[in-house]
């Protein structure tokens, strides 16, 4: 017999998203993907300098706060025509990329972890001798000791015994999902401690380049606000940039030994979920760190990818493509805006118009599309798309990491796991690598530059007569990110954000082809309604952060987490 | 009450600026950067909305204000003052604005660290206008002053005596 479960809100940071299942003999059969608050940012910029848009802009989410940033001054950038600095490349860059691997270690450990590590199991039943060999058996990390295992679980039994389950109150401990041995369970945990360490080390980079976390403020039209003079101490430094040379040094062995090793452990110990959660083959990301003034030459390939196979692969080469600009379009047919339509986002518009959730329309989020198809961003899309273009570093981690899964499960693995629920933790990790590789070369880049007597950071901007358009990109941790400005007589006319979750989170499009949540839930495993600890999996591995997709509360919006059974 | 020398106090504002009075904490902490001398013991953030980001800064303080919007059944402009403790105690409802979700987990998440700050206090002020815009209402606007009056007596009670500037001016950096 057919039933639905409703989850509202699914996310675990801010925005809210409500997921609504059909389950027919513990599966998921269809699937709704419901933004339930309004976003209108486009609203709060018409009529500004676009110069201060992206101070404006970075204020849609205190999580993703850079990338929003970044979108909008290379928009702007775009649409003049403006040249930046290559320093100002190389330090944006390594504020992408700390910011990127930042957010990765919170989105792993402390916002999808406890969807597959149970912590009561890790707490009460396994021992911390056994699981501290285990660890060092599996990876050289230096804080894998038997007494800071046992000290971990110390602190959870204390939890546990206390009935304030504090942060992992929504874990759904026991759960017949849960896999995952004792022991295994607690290396995640004590991981889990740890992550919040590096986290703010990588986050620092981010904070001495942009003066400030959340909300950076370096950045400016034309490149970044940070003066290089090597002998004044308010400026950047060679001490200074040693110090962020030392905290990437730091966090480089925590990504590889400790992040990356556990996704494949874990992705080893649950190999069903390689296969669950797939949506069909058609993958966009776009190029990012850019190397040259014009934004023509970038460090990590992006591109578009049909039918999961990699020869289609088109590459996105430069930030002026047009190939990106033409095919990018958003629908509200389904959503709570004003008309039917399809449209490019230069001519977009964002007039709400609220219907209750049952009918036709029945979202807050756009649904957008690339060449009339919705496309699938994220991780995945990026390491395929670096993978098709033969990027040596990206190649590298890819086999590291295929190879980890293989030696702990003894299964051959190929690169055809990495679109499904597991896979995008996978990609992500992989991608984190990548990522990691790229901020030292950006950091030598810098450093060189410097050292040849180039101080310069930033151009001069003029805004002509008349109206000049825009698109800016940006591959973010959650995947492709574009802005888009119309500029008239040097003020905002139109923006629109199109952003990561949009493309992942939205409803039916136009031609009422489901959204990429929607059709991966779809074929999904559900042992018990009440409790549908698997469709957490899958939504959550698409990292949603609805705070941009969608933005302000709406009235009815619930408090806490609720499924309800119908 | 003890005051030790070693205290770092933190002053956290917390909001969305784009949801007029929502970022009530944000300007409040703003107004602080601008109007006072501000000492090497005392750590100013505007945390914007940023969640679980906002733990290095939480970490690293002992006694911690958070300036912010509450969620409260009571006329707009009004002040709430609480600890975290009370919060827990179930006196008010936990979630007090759209962004604050993640707040008191981070304080249990910090406290299972053995990191978390050994006081917490928040001043709050229930909002007017929670639409979409920069800028807040005048009537919540009129309470900055008010919500500043009390902190600086908060942290005159913890050994801070803020000094004026002789001019308002805006740091470059406001890096911790």
């Amino acid at each position: 017999m057919s039933k639905k479960i409703v989850i509202d809100p699914i996310t675990r940071i801010e925005g809210h998203l409500r997921i609504e299942c059909e389950v027919e003999d513990g599966h998921v059969t269809g699937a709704r993907s419901i933004g339930t608050m309004w976003r209108g940012i486009e609203t709060v910029l018409k009529g500004r300098d676009p110069r201060e848009a992206w101070l404006i802009a970075q204020r849609i989410c205190g999580v993703c706060t850079t990338v929003h940033a970044m979108a909008s001054v290379r928009a702007v950038e775009n649409a003049l025509d403006l040249e930046v600095p290559v320093n100002a490349q190389y330090i944006r860059n390594m504020i992408v990329g700390a910011h990127c691997l930042a957010d990765n270690i919170i989105h792993f450990y402390i916002l999808s972890a406890v969807d597959w590590v149970d912590i009561a199991s890790a707490a009460l039943k396994a021992d911390p001798k056994k699981a501290s060999a285990l660890a060092r058996q599996l990876s050289p990390w230096k804080h894998n000791s038997s007494q800071e295992f046992k000290q971990t679980q110390d602190k959870l039994k204390k939890l546990i015994d206390s009935g304030q389950l504090g942060p992992f109150s929504s874990g759904y401990w026991g759960h017949p999902a849960m896999q995952l041995d004792p022991d295994v369970n607690l290396v995640a945990a004590v991981h889990y401690f740890q992550a919040l360490e590096y986290q703010r080390k990588i986050n620092k980079v981010v904070t001495i380049l942009g003066s400030k976390t959340p909300h950076i403020q370096n950045l400016a039209v034309g490149g970044v606000a940070n003066p290089i003079n090597l002998d004044s101490p308010a400026t950047l430094t060679m001490e200074r940039l040693f110090y962020i040379k030392t905290l990437m040094d730091e966090v480089h062995d925590f990504i590889q030994q400790v992040y990356m090793t556990d996704v494949a452990t874990i992705a080893a110990l649950y190999p069903e979920w390689c296969s669950y959660g797939k949506g069909d083959g058609t993958f966009l990301s776009v190029p990012e760190m850019p190397l040259d003034e014009k934004g023509t030459s970038f460090t990590m390939p992006g591109g578009y990818i049909t039918e999961g196979d990699l020869s289609t692969f088109r590459p996105i080469k430069t930030s002026h493509d047009t190939f990106f600009e033409d095919n990018v379009k958003e629908s509200v047919k389904h959503s709570f805006y004003k008309g039917d339509w399809t449209r490019h986002p230069y001519v977009s518009e964002t007039e709400p118009e609220y219907h209750d959730q049952t009918g036709d329309k029945y979202s807050w989020v756009k649904a957008p599309s690339f060449k009339n198809e919705p496309a699938q961003v994220g991780p995945v899309a990026s390491v395929l798309a670096m993978n098709a273009a033969h990027y040596q570093p990206a190649i590298k981690h890819t086999e590291w990491m295929l190879e980890k899964i293989q030696s702990v499960n003894t299964t051959k693995q190929t690169m055809d796991i990495l679109p499904s629920t597991m896979g995008r933790h996978i990609s992500r990790s992989i991608r984190a690598a990548v990522i990691q590789d790229a901020m030292f070369e950006q950091w030598d880049a810098l450093v060189n530059n410097i050292g040849k007597g180039d101080f310069a950071t930033c151009n001069e901007v003029h805004f002509p007569k008349g109206e000049q358009r825009g698109v800016g990109l940006h591959e973010a941790p959650r995947g492709t990110l574009s802005h888009w400005i119309v500029i008239e007589n040097g003020k905002i006319r139109n923006y629109q954000a199109v952003v990561p979750s949009t493309w992942l989170a939205g409803p039916l499009g136009g031609n009422d082809e489901p959204g990429y949540y929607e059709r991966c839930l779809v074929g999904n495993p559900l042992a018990d309604p009440e409790k549908p600890l698997e469709v957490l999996r899958t939504v959550h591995s698409f990292d949603p952060c609805m705070a941009c997709a969608v933005h302000m509360l709406n009235p009815e919006g619930k408090e806490f987490s609720k499924v309800k059974v119908m | 009450m003890v005051i030790m020398k070693s205290n770092k106090i933190g002053v956290l504002g917390i909001g969305n600026l784009l949801m007029h009075d929502d970022g009530f904490g944000v300007q409040c902490v703003e107004q602080l950067i601008i109007k006072y001398i501000l000492p090497e013991n005392l750590n100013v953030l505007d945390g914007g909305t940023a969640g679980i980001m906002l733990a290095p800064f939480i970490e690293e303080t002992n006694i911690l204000y958070i300036l912010d919007s509450v969620d409260l059944q009571d006329k707009p402009g009004t002040i709430h003052r609480f600890t975290d403790h009370d919060v827990k105690s179930g006196d008010i409802q936990t979630r007090m604005s759209p962004h604050q979700v993640g707040l008191l987990e981070i304080l249990e998440l910090s406290k299972l660290r053995g990191k978390a700050p050994e006081r917490v206090e928040m001043i709050t002020v229930v909002p007017e206008d929670l639409s979409l815009g920069i800028g807040l209402s005048p009537r919540i606007e009129a309470k900055v002053d008010e919500v500043l009056d009390i902190l600086l007596d908060c942290l005159e009670g913890v050994g801070i005596v803020l000094q004026k500037k002789e001019r308002e001016t805006y740091p470059c950096s406001t890096e911790h």
